[in-house]
């Protein structure tokens, strides 16, 4: 029997969108970050701190995200007293959501849902902005900052990772269409893929 | 548009949110008369000025909010978690 969940943690949903190079006078560059296990955990305050050392680390404060040192982990708020839990270390899904379970958060697998986009280069800032309504300033929106709001009127996820550069986690069913409108709105600024 | 502070992620874009409607009726009773259950489920005020309603943080936390907005000026005035609206 075919295994299907690993067949499809390989299927990318950008497996057929256009591609350009990056040129030299690329502003903007894109690359797909897949990861291993992205899991939504409600955490009840009194299971806070098992959690907390479940992850090796404290769940972030409101609006933050935090790559945990020395792990290949990130912890990204996303509501009240809801978190996601992002491995890049090969850990599947169902063992991430086991464990966490096993330290009173309520996980729902979230692999499939979301498509990770990272987007650098000195114009990456001015594309965002041309569909996204919050201040994106360094000043406003430092790296460590997450926020959920819409990016060219699709709903996603957006943290700053540092440098000037940033992930942005898209509903899976609209990252083809997101994804178009990501090279076309770059286009003023050359825009290539990694 | 308006800009909506929502209690947990801050300024937000309206079109980040859904309207609720009337954030101050009151829920009857389960045994309350038919006529207590239909004025809730079906009849508004349609006040001039200060008014609390609810709205949805569909494109963000996904939190119900109470919002205190002028229906005149679009000033809103406050917002708050359920639970903890000001009487
Ligand atoms: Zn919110």
């Amino acid at each position: 029997m075919p295994d299907l969940a690993r067949a499809s943690a390989r299927a990318s949903a950008l497996a057929t969108v256009s591609r350009p190079g990056v040129g030299p006078d690329c502003g903007v560059r894109l690359s797909e970050r897949p990861a291993d296990a992205l899991v939504q955990v409600a955490v009840p305050a009194a299971a806070r701190a098992a959690v907390a050392d479940a992850l090796g680390h404290a769940l972030p404060d409101p609006l933050t995200a935090i790559d945990i040192p020395g792990k290949s982990t990130r912890l990204l708020w996303v509501s009240a007293d809801q978190w996601w839990v992002e491995a890049r270390d090969g850990t599947a899904p169902a063992d991430l959501a086991a464990r966490l379970a096993a330290a009173g958060a309520r996980p729902t697998d979230q692999t499939q849902a979301r498509v990770v986009v990272h987007l650098a280069g000195e114009h990456t800032r001015d594309l965002l902005a041309k569909g996204w309504a919050l201040d994106l300033h360094p000043r406003a929106f430092p790296a460590g900052a997450c926020a959920q709001s819409s990016l060219a009127a699709v709903s996603v996820m957006l943290a700053a990772v540092g440098g000037g550069a940033y992930d942005l986690y898209i509903p899976r069913s609209f990252a083809q269409s997101l994804w178009d409108w990501l090279l076309d709105a770059g286009a003023e600024f050359g825009v290539g893929v990694d | 548009m308006l800009l909506i502070p929502c209690p947990w992620c801050g300024p937000r874009p309206q079109t980040d949110f859904t309207y609720g409607g009337d954030g101050t009726v009151v829920r009857p009773a389960e045994d309350a008369p038919q006529a207590a259950w239909a004025d809730f489920v079906f009849v508004r005020d349609n006040p001039m000025g200060p008014h609390r309603e609810l709205w949805h943080h569909s494109a963000g936390c996904r939190r119900w909010l109470v919002v205190e907005r002028d229906t005149v000026t679009h000033d809103i005035t406050g917002s708050f978690k359920p639970g903890e609206v000001p009487s």
